[in-house]
């Protein structure tokens, strides 16, 4: 894992440009994991994610499970006190892992009951989220 | 032409590294005018300034151009090295190539040409340098040391002991600043009073120290050795000289306030000391003017006064302060139209205090014996015995007048007898009133009639003055055809008969025509003779001018209102039998204000009617009166406004004769008025009216106050109002005390006078005004501190809504043996011992984002101090700090960390991101970074460690100064490193946490280094200035003054009889307003005269 | 006054009541919202990559549409609100990806346009409701739960203070109730993680329910649909997961509104609501 950190400019610069934060803002005072509502359902909280970027090691942003449950609600990024806005950071990831592999959402497995009771948007904006 | 030497500085490699020196060097020797060139690595060191004074004698060099870093850092240098090479130290100047050239630029080509082009412009200026004296001046033997913390302390306390005369300035009553209020300081945990009493006591002990405390400094002017500075000493509103700080006042003291000391966690007294170690051991009130009820009283009745003296249960001192104004307490308690509580600011929050309501039960409360005096000074005469005339003669014979009273009818009162119905106002509680008036030996003459059983030029020789006071009495007419008919009234004398229980008959109907108290008294008067009453008002409820609580009564008792309905016609034989009326429309508002009514054509209607009463309005009656004496157009006497003397000399009138039917309090604030000037005249001497400001609660205070409803007037059940008995019943003391507690204070000091009754020493002084004083100084220390960060501004951390989140100064006044516990840590909101407490760092602190950018410093070893005294109080007690870093650099202060994990506080890393509570519990929303989790945490109490801020409202201060701060508003030091208690400013030196958060160890050593700055001038006999200065040629100067007016530090005056501009030397900073913005050229700076300046940007511009 | 109107696809599927009580409560105060013609779906939740243009094509031709119409659009559903919105905001600044859009599009966006929440509407218009108000709401206690959409970014929305709003609570005031302060009321409901983690979207809920109801919340108004299905449809499996869970019930503001100014109980459309708020306003004879 030593060899890996700071080796992998052009991972950062990817999430930057997508994301359009800059990932060094980020001083690591962890009050976006304090704050998240869905932090314990988060293998690798968002700060870790960030710190992960920081570092370079893709392979740990992709393994992570965290950003896949920002709901984006955007607490952390009204209380950031770096002015990061964090869930510009989780969508980056994701949209990175979609936009070279298979989205996470199938119809065919979403709970039926759910999908006849809940309204348009959620099962929408799942699948925006999900899916690419 | 001079012979000029050039030395180029390597800065080690800061200059060499881009600027190809050695080249440099070459191209500059070829320079005409220079005889000399070298460079050198270190030019500031010892062997490179003996290098210049060397080729000064080798070269017969007359100038010199040192070729460096920037002037600010060495200039001063240099020319002391050629002042030490035998030549004039100003014809010594920089170039400066490190920050303009090296520092800047990257490519060594590029550097190279321009650090040639600033030497070359330099040589330009440095020949036409003239060789220069430094101006010598006096130096002023006196500090002023502004702020009284710990680095004012501090300063004031070094400056003195050197033998120098020290003023220390604080705004604030007491010195001590905020260590004062701290508990145990870190690292060695010493008691803070223990440590900071012993010096505030030397303090005002030090026989060179003048301490004035409760000031601020409002002008300064001069410069360094002569400052001028203009000091406002607040008024205490207690005279210090007498005050022995024995603290009487503050038992009686009826009215508390948010106690700062305390930092809001308890209250204190309007009047009060800040602790009790306060240096000086004094007190001061609390004042913000008089409270908008006593503006609005007519006769400047102190409302606030009296409702804190019923909330303390000190009935008999509110009947008596009331009465201080106004003799008719009872009357006014019951009847008056209150503009008080018009202008009430709980208005504002929810409904005004019943204030008329609490009057009138001082006066039930509070009724006392009062002894019969007899007065024995000059006889005035009052004709009239309404309130304005019997108010006239209190307030004189308070004054030892011999006042007689003139009455027409045979009974006292006026229209408070005659035209208010007893149902209203009952004739015992007038006659209370008139019976504590009768008490001060006014005398009465009942029956008597001036013009008819007297005249009053008989009076006139008798008495020394007459108040005519004889009311409005003559009823107006309503110009319709029918009013004369039998069972047409007025409505005056209609209320007189019943009142003086003559017989009256109404008929089954009765219209009552008009809007005003009277209309509805009447109406309340034929509805309890029996009739069906209706009031026919001519616009809507809006316009009505009686009071609205009368017409909701009159309402209730079943009177009937017909709003905009005008009557045009009475019909009847002998006697009224119908009404025509006609409605009407609102048009555009009148003189008045009050939209005008329009009758709409054919809307004509007819009522029958039995009696129909006339309330339209009356004017006073002067027919008895000479033609000397002037009336208005309304047929009311035209008095002077200031001093009510009618035209006739001697004989003073006010009341509803002067004003026309107005209102029982604006009849008392007549008398009143009279009675002063009336008794000045007599004194002979000149009557102040003085103004007082308003006082009210901040906008922000109004917005925390939890809404309270007003106390209701207990009211006689409506079907029980059939004869003349008091409808309102008044308040039990129950729901007295609640209404009272409802008065926001408006004027914090409600001047109730209890003080002045219990102060021994007689040092209550209400009417004490602020004191300018002014002193000349050499040199000034500013110490004007910090405060802590708005804690409301972190709004996700509720404070402010959760009762036990605090501050981190408010748990130092917790945890402080001198604080609201005694230093027991007890939760605010029940007083219960916290078993868990978490602290959170960084609040405000290292957020650039929404707050603060900067590192507060002192939070880290505070808060650290905090768990451990927590922990020390609360053995089984659990600590725990969110922090980011922990920044422990100082000596012993790792130590101390060390010491505080050890003892059981747990540290977890991670911002907090909110604070919320849930089921009863406070929840901390935390996060451990190190282990990558989420921690949420249930607490008993939240400390929240605020970051720091210049003190607010000392910006003004600094900007007077004329010294500079960073963009946060801290201080700016004069070099970062090199001159940290300087500010850019010479003679104004920085102590503490003005300049920068620090803690007392830094702000105590930063302190002595500012006092020992200062005693460096202060104890020169005189120091000298750059003569670099702007002059005045006088032969150009035309007098026109431009130069005046852009000069920023008054040192230009004209002299009108010479018509040129001189200067002030000592007051000039050579800043070269004058001599850019001077049309003949006149104004010149020395030695950067116009020719230099052109020569210096021709040489810049030149191609090469 | 005609004011163009966007309700967006839930309001007219299963937010049906919060249209329906709109329409009608507007009529009421003499308001017409005039629903677009033709529209489409916003794209619901906002794209947050930077270089997702794709995702700003919907939004634009929504207001592009709405241009025509009026300066100020209306839209009640807060996931079409914060899209809506924000999209406005990016392409003000982001003038060179609102050419591209507008080259592609047979409408041309001005930026002119304003999106407006009802609550904000109403709470301007404040006369206009206190004049029309037929039953009060006096003694009701309600929790006012904001959610995300309206209220972040704070810099983008212009709302109201993201950490403590007052203006829903405005509203409920100027209806005669009383409104109760909860501090989760900014905090998240779970949202879409209702899809695929629905044991995030219950907790979450769960959570801010209780701290509403600890506070002495009688019910919660919201404005969102999908807030509401959380908040309102979740409390079955909430109930099944903690033995201590009371129910609550959740209005739509219009609801609350409808009721206030008398309209016809059929477009208020309480029987909708999965937990059956009857109960509570017959306790205030508002039933």
């Amino acid at each position: 894992m030593n060899t890996k950190v700071l080796t992998n400019p052009r991972f950062i610069k990817k999430i930057e440009e997508i994301s359009e934060q800059k990932i060094s803002d980020c001083y690591q005072c962890g009050r976006c994991t304090a704050g998240c509502p869905f932090a314990r359902y988060m293998d690798v909280p968002p700060s870790q994610v960030i710190r992960f970027i920081q570092l370079g090691l893709k392979d740990e942003v992709e393994k992570a499970q965290g950003p896949w449950f920002c709901a984006a609600c955007l607490v952390c990024q009204t209380r950031c006190p770096r002015g990061v806005d964090i869930p510009r950071l989780m969508e980056a990831v994701r949209v990175l892992h979609l936009r070279a592999k298979e989205g996470l959402l199938d119809v065919e497995t979403i709970n039926k009951d759910l999908l006849m009771d809940a309204p348009p948007l959620a099962i929408m904006s799942a699948f925006s989220k999900f899916t690419y | 032409m001079k012979n000029i030497g050039v030395f180029i500085c390597h800065c080690g490699i800061n200059i060499a590294k881009t600027v190809d020196v050695e080249a440099l060097t070459e191209e500059i020797k070829k320079y005409p005018g220079v005889a000399h060139a070298e460079n050198y690595k270190y030019m500031c060191s010892d062997p490179g300034q003996n290098i210049i004074t060397e080729a000064i004698k080798k070269h017969k060099l007359d100038a010199i151009v040192v070729s460096a870093c920037s002037p600010t850092l060495h200039e001063n240098t240099f020319r002391n090295t050629t002042a030490r090479g035998g030549l004039n130290r100003y014809v010594c100047e920089m170039a400066n190539i490190r920050e303009h050239c090296s520092w800047v630029h990257d490519e060594k080509d590029i550097a190279t040409k321009k650090a040639a082009k600033i030497i070359k412009s330099i040589i330009e200026k440095v020949k036409y340098d003239e060789p220069l004296d430094p101006i010598l001046v006096n130096v002023t033997k006196r500090s002023l040391v502004v702020g009284g913390g710990i680095a004012g302390i501090q300063a004031a306390l070094d400056i003195a002991n050197a033998g120098v005369e020290t003023i220390l300035v604080e705004k604030s009553p007491s010195i001590g600043g905020h260590m004062i209020q701290l508990s145990e300081t870190f690292p060695t945990l010493d008691c803070s009073q223990c440590i900071m009493t012993p010096k505030m006591v030397e303090v005002a002990q030090h026989d060179k120290i003048t301490l004035l405390t409760y000031s601020e400094v409002e002008e300064i002017a001069g410069s360094v050795g002569n400052f001028h500075v203009k000091i406002r000493q607040k008024s205490p509103y207690i005279d210090w000289e007498k005050c022995n700080g024995c603290g009487e006042c503050d038992q009686v003291c009826p009215v508390t306030t948010n106690d700062e000391f305390e930092c809001n966690l308890s209250d204190r007294k309007a009047i009060y000391r800040p602790f009790p170690q306060a240096v000086p051991n004094r007190y001061t009130i609390s004042k913000k003017g008089h409270p908008p009820c006593r503006i609005a009283c007519p006769a400047g009745v102190n409302a606030q006064g009296y409702i804190a003296l019923i909330r303390a249960g000190k009935y008999k001192e509110a009947l008596a302060l009331e009465r201080e104004a106004n003799p008719f307490a009872s009357v006014c308690g019951r009847v008056c139209n209150h503009p008080c509580e018009s202008d009430c600011v709980r208005g504002e929050v929810d409904q005004p205090v019943a204030i008329a309501s609490l009057k009138r039960f001082a006066v039930e409360n509070g009724s006392y014996e009062f002894e019969q005096k007899k007065p024995t000074g000059e006889k005035i005469a009052v004709i009239g015995s309404g309130p304005g005339g019997l108010s006239c003669a209190y307030f004189l014979a308070k004054q030892n007048y011999q006042v007689t009273v003139y009455e027409a009818e045979k009974i006292v009162g006026g229209m408070l007898v005659l035209g208010i119905p007893e149902f209203r106002l009952p004739r015992d509680s007038i006659k209370q009133d008139i019976d504590f008036i009768k008490s001060f030996g006014v005398q009465i003459k009942t029956g008597v009639k001036v013009g008819e059983h007297v005249s009053l030029s008989e009076l006139q020789k008798e008495y020394r003055a007459v108040f005519l006071a004889t009311g409005a009495y003559e009823e107006m007419k309503l110009n319709v055809e029918g009013e004369n008919l039998e069972g047409v009234l007025h409505c005056i004398d209609f209320l007189k008969k019943v009142n003086l229980s003559e017989k009256v008959s109404l008929g089954k109907n009765v219209v009552v025509i008009g809007g005003g108290n009277a209309a509805v008294d009447a109406a309340r008067v034929a509805k309890r003779e029996g009739s069906n009453v209706t009031i026919l008002y001519r616009r809507s409820r809006r316009e009505m001018p009686a009071n609205s609580w009368e017409v909701d009564e009159a309402i209730e008792e079943g009177i009937k209102i017909e709003f905009l309905v005008a009557p045009t016609k009475a019909i009847g034989k002998d006697k009224i039998e119908k009404v025509e009326c006609i409605r009407m429309e609102l048009g555009e508002p009148d003189s008045s204000g009050r939209r005008r009514p329009i009758p709409v054509k054919g809307s004509e209607f007819t009522v029958p009617v039995d009696n129909m009463i006339l309330a339209i309005s009356q004017r006073p009656k002067t027919d008895w009166l000479s033609s000397e004496f002037e009336r208005t157009k309304w047929g009311t006497l035209v008095v002077d406004a200031d001093t009510l003397e009618t035209t006739v000399k001697g004989v003073y009138a006010g009341g509803d004769l002067v004003s026309g039917p107005a209102t029982i309090i604006e009849a008392v604030a007549a008398g009143q008025k009279a009675a002063e000037t009336i008794d000045a005249k007599i004194r002979g001497i000149k009557l102040e009216r003085k103004e007082y400001a308003t006082g009210r609660p901040d906008p922000e205070e109004l917005k925390s106050i939890q809404k309270r409803q007003r106390a209701q007037m207990p009211t006689l059940d409506v079907s029980k109002r059939k004869g003349y008995d008091e409808v309102e019943l008044g308040f039990d003391k129950e729901s007295a005390a609640k209404e009272a507690d409802r008065c926001l204070n408006c004027a914090i000091c409600c001047e109730c006078q209890q003080c002045e009754e219990v102060c021994e020493p007689d040092a209550i002084a209400h009417d004490m005004n602020d004191k300018i004083l002014e002193y000349d100084v050499g040199a000034l220390v500013v110490a004007t501190g910090f405060d802590i960060y708005e804690p409301e501004r972190l709004k996700e951390y509720g404070y402010g809504t959760i009762p036990d989140v605090v501050t981190s100064l408010q748990f130092e006044r917790l945890l402080s043996a001198s604080g609201p516990t005694a230093g027991d840590v007890k939760r605010p909101s029940d007083g219960t011992v916290p078993k868990r407490v978490v602290f959170i760092q960084c609040a405000g602190s290292r957020d650039k984002e929404n707050h603060l950018e900067y590192c507060s410093k002192i939070c880290c070893m505070y808060t650290a101090k905090h768990a451990l005294l927590y922990k020390h109080r609360v053995h089984e007690g659990e600590p725990i700090i969110f922090y980011i870093d922990v920044r422990t650099a100082g000596k012993g202060y790792e130590e101390f960390y060390n010491r505080v994990t050890d003892e059981g506080t747990t540290y977890i890393r991670g911002k907090v991101s909110k604070v919320y509570q849930d089921n009863g519990k406070i929840v901390v929303m935390g996060a451990d970074t190190l282990s990558g989790k989420q921690v949420e945490v249930e607490a008993d109490m939240v400390v929240l460690a605020m970051g720091i801020v210049p003190t607010r409202g000392s910006e003004e201060f600094v900007r007077r100064l004329k010294i500079q701060c960073d963009a946060n508003e801290w201080l700016t030091e004069a070099h970062p490193k090199l001159r940290p208690v300087e500010s850019n400013t010479a003679g104004i030196f920085l102590a503490g946490a003005a300049q920068g958060p620090k803690d007392i160890p830094e702000v105590v050593s930063q302190a002595s280094g500012a006092a020992s700055k200062a005693i460096a001038i202060l104890t020169q006999k005189e120091i000298t200035f750059e003569p670099t200065i702007a002059g005045v040629n006088e032969d150009l100067c035309s007098g026109c003054s431009i130069c005046v007016g852009v000069c920023p530090y008054n040192a230009r005056e004209l002299d009108k009889e010479e018509m040129v501009v001189k200067v002030t030397e000592s007051l000039c900073q050579g800043c070269g307003s004058c001599s850019s913005a001077c049309p003949s050229g006149a104004a010149q700076q020395r030695n950067l005269i116009d020719i230099q300046i052109e020569k210096m940007v021709t040489s810049a511009l030149e191609e090469k | 006054m005609k004011i163009p109107y966007y309700p967006g696809c839930t309001l007219y599927t299963k937010a049906k009541p919060l249209n329906d009580s709109l329409h009608a409560s507007f009529r009421q105060l003499g308001v017409e919202l005039n629903e677009l013609a033709h529209w489409y779906c916003c794209g619901t939740t906002f794209t947050l990559a930077r270089d997702n243009r794709m995702s700003l094509i919907a939004p634009v031709r929504i207001l592009a549409k709405a241009q025509e119409e009026g300066d100020q659009l209306i839209v009640p559903c807060s996931v079409c609100y914060n899209t809506l919105k924000r999209a406005n905001y990016i392409l003000k600044e982001d003038t060179e990806t609102l050419d591209i859009i507008n080259e592609h599009l047979e409408e041309s966006y001005n930026v002119k346009e304003e999106v407006v929440h009802p609550i904000e509407f109403l709470v301007k218009n404040e006369q206009l409701v206190k004049d029309n108000i037929k039953k009060n709401l006096a003694g009701m206690k309600l929790g006012c739960y904001y959610g995300c959409l309206l209220l972040r970014p704070q810099e983008e929305l212009q709302f109201d203070d993201p950490e403590s709003p007052s203006i829903f609570e405005n509203l409920v005031r100027l209806l005669g109730a009383t409104p109760v302060d909860f501090p989760l009321k900014v905090e998240c409901c779970g949202s879409y993680l209702v899809v695929n983690s629905p044991d995030a979207a219950v907790e979450a809920s769960y959570k801010l329910l209780r701290n509403a109801r600890g506070n002495g919340a009688e019910a919660l108004v919201t404005s969102c649909p999908l807030c509401h299905y959380n908040l309102d449809a979740l409390q079955a499996k909430m109930k099944q997961a903690h033995s201590d869970f009371q129910e609550l019930p959740v209005f739509y503001f219009s609801q609350l509104l409808a009721i206030a100014l008398g309209v016809e109980e059929n477009y208020v459309g309480l029987e909708q609501n999965k937990v059956s708020p009857k109960t509570v306003l017959k306790e205030h004879n508002l039933l």
